[in-house]
């Protein structure tokens, strides 16, 4: 099991975004987090990487808790922002060497796979720029290298579609099949419904801070068969919100 | 239109009345007097020694009000926002800049006025100029900033690169003929050509711009800039939020940074220091510190004012940097790192080690430059080592962990 997300209840002040949350996401799987703008999709994500503290219930990564061993919880999660986070004063190979130094990486091995990222998304030739003055696509192009030159079990990705051109949309769309099949889990949060559809193995749908329903497309389908045939279909027709055609 | 420049003044009127108000605290306004009555005491003493013969000062004359006619910029206090929002109202935005034009105008006659004013004992010295003649000189001064202001406001719409790239040199040569026929040949002479400049440019702002549109992002920015700079004025007082450092690269400092270890307990270690090298705020700081504290040291004999001096601005750069400390707070991979805090807390206090043991150096090569027997430095180079460990083992760590 590599992440368990348990009963969580939680937000940013006293009153709870999220309640009593609960889904899992097993090694070799790519989780797709479904919501509107406001559901809870970035607060879940803000809590599995430790920013925020639960109120009530447990994440538990392997059986670790970032309570019992902060350092070995963190050292098993690689994120992925929807906004690209660079620090200014940093070119592009030391960003790469901070990420390095910053999860103990073997040095050797790291670069080999940033070579090979590099070269993938066109950045092998801005080493000494400073990637903080690239375009939005290149930033976010920087934080998945940078995810993805750690040895992570689970990948937490946030919004990954939009900015990036379709190369390099399916370029990481490989890049979590790979790492997939690794063995490590992938919780990807997007509003790209179609592109989800494909590249998801199973959903978790939240709506109002609450599982509205989980499982494979093929589950979900099952589950509410009059709702439509594609996951916008059904995930319009689950969030109920009724407009005109 | 019109409303929005008034009402943009009058915040910006606000804003600036709130800095001044911190730029000029009572102590600075005594040292002002101060500085000031002593500047007009020399310049007066010196006024006596300079006769008809000093020909030469008429040049430095000339230059200084040829010089003089750069201060004074066009506030036009747009904003980046304004791209956007103003964009469907274009044609509008002249009325705006007029406005602007207006405002900063009186602002930069004033100081011309004073300019000139300050000349005006070294013209009736040297050249004996007559009251009238002195009045026509005031007048072509005012004159070529009017035309230089006028320029300033069509530069802000789109001109031919070609046009855009010779007007303002043109100006600028034009307004030093004018202002040298003036002093050499006749003061009625400049005043008629710089009235004629004048309104040239007027009629040539006239007719271009309606058939120009404006170069917003340019304006956006060159406001910004314009802002900028008071606002490091400002900051040279108080802490001013809207100054944010820049990052230079600095590749000739790399080799400071190969010293350091590179491994996972030095990860913020790598992180830091290098902030510390390429950012300019608290690298800045650091520098402009160390300079002043160096040069005072150097002129303060080498007895215990000197050894004060450098306990305070040691104290002053270390108790300055602990904000660096967080400055990667908002970045979130700073956050979310398998790495302890205490190894943060560490490579920052390895960090602050470091800057204040060059700057420790440093001093201690000023103070020994200032004739100080090595019997002295042994003993504020112990002072150094005893303050830059309370600093960085204690009193870092009591106010950040």
């Amino acid at each position: 099991m590599a992440l368990t997300v348990s009963h969580l209840v939680g937000g940013y002040s006293q009153i709870p975004v999220l309640k009593d949350i609960s889904f899992e996401v097993r090694p070799g799987e790519l989780v797709g987090l479904i919501g509107l703008n406001g559901a809870g999709k970035s607060t879940t994500i803000n809590h599995i990487i430790g920013l925020l503290t639960p109120m009530k219930g447990k994440i538990a990564l392997n059986d670790v808790t970032l309570a019992t061993d902060p350092q070995a919880y963190k050292a098993q999660i690689a994120y992925i922002p929807e906004t690209p986070i660079l620090y200014e004063e940093l070119t592009l190979k030391e960003h790469l060497e901070m990420t390095m130094l910053a999860y103990g990486l073997d040095q050797k091995a790291a670069w080999e796979r940033a070579n090979d990222l590099l070269k993938i998304f066109r950045l092998d030739n801005k080493l000494d720029w400073f990637p903080a003055n690239f375009s939005k696509g290149m930033k976010q192009k920087v934080m998945i290298v940078c995810a993805f030159i750690t040895n992570a079990k689970l990948f937490i990705i946030d919004e990954p579609f939009l900015g990036l051109d379709p190369l390099a949309v399916h370029d990481l769309l490989h890049l979590i099949k790979k790492a997939k099949e690794n063995g490590a889990g992938v919780l990807m949060s997007t509003h790209v419904l179609d592109t989800a559809e494909k590249a998801c193995d199973r959903f978790v749908l939240l709506h109002s801070g609450e599982v509205q329903t989980q499982g494979t497309f093929a589950e979900i389908k099952a589950n509410y068969p009059d709702a439509g045939d594609s996951l916008n279909d059904i995930y319009l027709s689950l969030t109920g919100v009724t407009r005109d055609e | 239109m019109n409303e929005l420049y008034q009402h943009r003044l009058q915040r910006h009127l606000r804003q600036m009345l709130r800095y001044l108000r911190l730029v000029f605290n009572d102590h600075f306004v005594i040292a002002l007097m101060f500085f000031v009555g002593g500047l007009g005491l020399t310049y007066s003493n010196w006024l006596k020694t300079v006769g008809p013969k000093d020909t030469w000062i008429i040049v430095v004359v000339g230059l200084i009000l040829w010089g003089g006619l750069g201060i004074g910029r066009v506030a036009t206090l747009l904003e980046p926002a304004d791209t956007v929002f103003l964009l469907p109202r274009e044609h509008d935005l002249h009325g705006y800049l007029v406005r602007a034009w207006r405002y900063s105008w009186w602002l930069a006659q004033i100081v011309q006025v004073f300019l000139v004013i300050v000349t005006i004992p070294l013209l009736i010295l040297v050249d004996k100029i007559s009251g009238v003649a002195l009045l026509a000189l005031l007048v072509t001064q005012l004159a070529l900033k009017d035309g230089q202001m006028t320029l300033a406001i069509t530069y802000l719409y789109r001109l031919d690169p070609a046009v855009k790239r010779w007007s303002k040199p043109a100006n600028w040569l034009v307004s030093l003929v004018i202002l040298a026929l003036g002093l050499v040949v006749s003061p009625w002479l400049s005043l008629v050509l710089a009235l004629g400049l004048a309104a040239a440019q007027r009629l040539w702002h006239q007719r271009l711009w309606p058939k120009s549109v404006v170069a917003w992002r340019d304006d956006v920015k060159l406001e910004a800039n314009r802002m900028l700079g008071i606002y490091r004025f400002f900051n040279l007082f108080t802490d001013v939020p809207m100054v944010q450092g820049t990052v230079k690269r600095r590749r000739y400092l790399d080799w400071l940074l190969r010293w350091l270890p590179k491994d996972q307990t030095h990860a913020f270690g790598y992180l830091f220091s290098r902030g510390m090298i390429r950012g300019t705020e608290f690298s800045g700081l650091v520098a402009r510190l160390t300079v002043i504290g160096a040069i005072l040291l150097y002129f303060s004999g080498h007895g215990w004012l000197a050894m004060a001096l450098d306990v305070v601005f040691i104290y002053l750069i270390g108790f300055q940097l602990l904000p660096f400390y967080k400055r990667y707070d908002n970045i979130v991979f700073t956050h979310i790192y398998p790495l302890a805090v205490k190894q943060r807390l560490a490579n920052f206090q390895r960090l602050l080690t470091n800057v204040l043991s060059v700057t420790g150096i440093i001093f201690l090569i000023a103070f020994w430059l200032s004739n100080a027997s090595l019997a002295q430095v042994g003993i504020l180079l112990v002072i150094n080592a005893i303050e830059i460990y309370l600093l960085v083992a204690w009193y870092a760590k009591l106010r950040l962990a």
